[in-house]
């Protein structure tokens, strides 16, 4: 909040509309990445479509060669990541450096799991007409969100996904 | 959108967005004056000779610079960060024997002195300015053409005067007052140096400036951008030979003057966009200062080591320093930069009538300018026009005095005060009192609770015993009810916060939007002590 308000407040950056409007770079930059934007479409266009690029892995491939890339700068680092790959100082960080990263205990695992369970179990029979009804519709083309809406309430996210499998199949990616 | 006529549609939909007000009004004016447009201006003819190029050019990453004392020159150079990097030498460095011992200990490190950039932070005129004296030392600008011509000869990618805004920006000046003040006292040195002989093309590339970025950002990328059109401008006036002696070296560093002690933690956010804005604006070398300057905490490397990572991700991650000028071309930095480069010039003509800075030092004229603006940024300030994040507003009225506050010269010193004064008093509990369910009742509560929160005071719940009633209402009735059955029973004092038009006259104090907050706390203060 203190970020905001000395940004908004005492810099007055939010006094301007697209402050940097014009500026060379940055107009030269957005027609790039504009410019970028659009091939991707053509890419995915020339394929069929998302669904039909997804089929021949060509958004999975796209990533992994971004990843492969930025991962490869990081580890020569020509792509500084400071205190990561660069600049690391002998003496670490003068602050305190979390020992462990935090994870929940099977105790609460358990008692997340029961939660579910308990939820189900109360809306059992709300849950089996709102499914109904999710399925009825996906079938029908109907506006899907809108039972989704009343699903929600009292359906779980695994109850949900299970029955838009059942009606519409599920992905698997061709090898 | 962007493709056609982007101003014309920007007017159009702030029009539909403010549902009849005319989008003129969001325009503002920045502390010198200069008015603002809040749309995206046109980017219309530039100005000034800085940007040359239509699109920026892709240089290397600004290098961060080895500061050394004198003391450093009797040890073996860090050769590996000087080779890569540049130099700041302090004042105390400013002497031929000195330097003779760093070209000493540079060429002991194997290293090219012709290829060392750098400075020295001389400049007897702003250490006199700073130090309020009428003249700067006599014996220290008598120096300097001999360190000019040693620098010029020895190290000629050093800068031998760097002249800093800090003296004029810690004293209220302005971003355009304190760029045409600093411009004077270059001035002042490129007419000393010719008096010896040593012809505009080497002292003006002798000569540095480096600016304190501070608040108002835009206002801050006009004056750090500006300053290169106002040097050019100047040292043309000389006719030099060369068209590369109008460049100048300029550096920066985030305001000190603006850090607070009070909420330390937001002076990183400070600093982070100081140094977007230096970067932006094609400073070199820049110096992020800690965030805990003003209250230093335990661990006094904790402070430097986080303004070390903001720049080196500035430079390195964000790679500011990678693309020249980044920001030439928007329509309202570069009126920003026009706008304050001819706000400053026009302060540099007021000097030269004054017969020169060194002569306006001596005459007071400069004390006198100063201590206007000393007094008009005091006013912003105490008024919110100026907000400092932490301190005047959005504060914790709890929070514990710093341990180990320390400096005299910054903006928040107001707030500060008022503050001490408070606690002294024993921090007077205050109760907010909302009289009726109304929006400017509301809009009152929380007009109160930021101002009481500026002050320090203790703020109770409304059930609770409390020195001062602070009476929030949007209309006369209630208001005149409590205080006619509610005020005579209680042996607090009432405030009226934000009263509307008719309330009940009274002689009670009343806190208004934009009120001398400091001002009218003291005379709280005064009433709570005298007896009642």
């Amino acid at each position: 909040m203190a970020i905001q308000l000395i940004i908004n407040r005492e810099l007055g950056l939010a006094r301007n509309e697209n402050p940097l409007q014009g500026s060379f770079v940055i107009e030269q930059l957005s027609d790039l990445v504009e410019e970028a934007v659009l091939r991707e479409f053509e890419a995915i266009a020339e394929r069929g479509g998302v669904l039909g690029a997804m089929e021949t892995m060509y958004q999975r491939g796209k990533i992994q060669e971004e990843s492969l890339h930025y991962e490869t700068l990081k580890a020569s680092g020509e792509l500084p990541v400071i205190g990561v790959n660069a600049f690391l100082g002998k003496d670490g960080s003068p602050f305190v450096v979390p020992a462990e990263v935090r994870r929940s205990t099977d105790a609460e695992k358990q008692r997340q799991i029961e939660a579910l369970a308990a939820f189900q179990a109360c809306h059992a029979e709300r849950a089996t007409a709102a499914l109904a009804a999710l399925e009825r519709t996906t079938i029908d083309g109907g506006n899907t969100f809108d039972v989704l809406m009343d699903a929600t309430k009292v359906c779980s996210l695994g109850q949900i996904s299970g029955a838009l499998y059942k009606v519409g199949g599920r992905y698997r990616r061709n090898m | 959108v962007t493709r056609t006529d982007p101003l014309a549609a920007w007017r159009a939909a702030a029009a539909r967005e403010l549902r009849g007000r005319d989008p003129a009004a969001l325009d503002w004016t920045t502390r010198d004056g200069i008015e603002l447009p809040a749309l995206a201006a046109e980017p219309g003819p530039l100005p000034h000779q800085l940007v040359e190029a239509e699109l920026a050019e892709v240089g290397p990453a600004t290098p961060e610079p080895v500061a050394l004392d004198a003391e450093d020159l009797a040890h073996p150079l860090p050769a590996e960060r000087l080779a890569g990097g540049s130099l700041v030498l302090s004042a105390r460095c400013a002497s031929i024997p000195a330097l003779e011992s760093l070209l000493a200990g540079l060429r002991a490190a194997g290293l090219d002195p012709a290829r060392i950039r750098g400075a020295i932070e001389c400049d007897p005129i702003g250490d006199a300015v700073a130090a309020g004296a009428e003249a700067p030392d006599p014996a220290a600008l008598a120096a300097l053409p001999e360190l000019v011509r040693w620098c010029a000869a020895h190290l000629p990618g050093v800068v031998a005067i760097r002249v800093r805004s800090a003296p004029f920006a810690e004293r209220g000046a302005p971003p355009a007052q304190e760029l045409g003040l600093a411009a004077a006292a270059m001035l002042e040195y490129v007419r000393l140096l010719r008096d010896r002989r040593i012809g505009i093309d080497v002292a003006a590339t002798r000569i540095g400036l480096e600016l304190d970025v501070g608040p108002e950002l835009i206002a801050e990328l006009g004056k750090l951008r500006a300053a290169r059109f106002v040097w050019a401008k100047l040292v043309a006036a000389f006719a030099p030979l060369h068209r590369s002696s109008t460049r100048l070296h300029l550096a920066a560093r985030s305001a000190p003057f603006w850090f607070t002690a009070r909420a330390g933690e937001a002076n990183l956010v400070r600093a982070a966009l100081a140094g977007f804005a230096a970067l932006a604006a094609g400073c070199e070398p820049v110096e992020l200062l800690p965030y805990d300057l003003r209250a230093p905490g335990r661990d006094p490397t904790a402070g430097r080591w986080l303004a070390e990572g903001q720049l080196r991700i500035l430079l390195h991650e964000a790679k500011l320093g990678r693309v020249v000028d980044p920001l030439a071309g928007a329509g309202i930095v570069e009126l920003a930069t026009d706008r304050t480069g001819r706000r400053a010039w026009d302060w540099l003509q007021r000097v030269e009538a004054a017969g020169g800075l060194l002569a306006a030092l001596r005459s007071g004229w400069l004390r006198e300018q100063l201590a206007t603006a000393e007094a008009a940024l005091r006013d912003r300030i105490a008024r919110h026009a100026q907000p400092i994040v932490g301190t005047s507003t959005w504060c914790d009225p709890d929070e514990p005095e710093p341990p180990n506050a320390t400096g005299t010269r910054h903006a928040s010193r107001v707030f500060d005060d008022l503050r001490a004064r408070v606690q002294t008093a024993g921090r007077p509990a205050v109760a907010i009192r909302i009289l009726d369910d109304s929006d400017g009742a509301r809009a009152a509560a929380e007009l109160a609770r930021q101002a009481f929160a500026a002050g320090g005071f203790a703020l109770v719940p409304p059930t609770a015993p409390a020195a001062v009633d602070a009476l929030c209402a949007g209309a006369a009735p209630p208001l005149a009810a409590w205080l006619e059955r509610e005020a005579p029973r209680r042996g607090s004092l009432a405030i009226l916060v934000a009263p509307p038009p008719d309330a009940p006259p009274t002689d009670l104090l009343r806190l208004q939007p934009g009120d001398d907050l400091p001002a009218l706390w003291n005379r709280l203060l005064e009433r709570l002590a005298r007896p009642r």
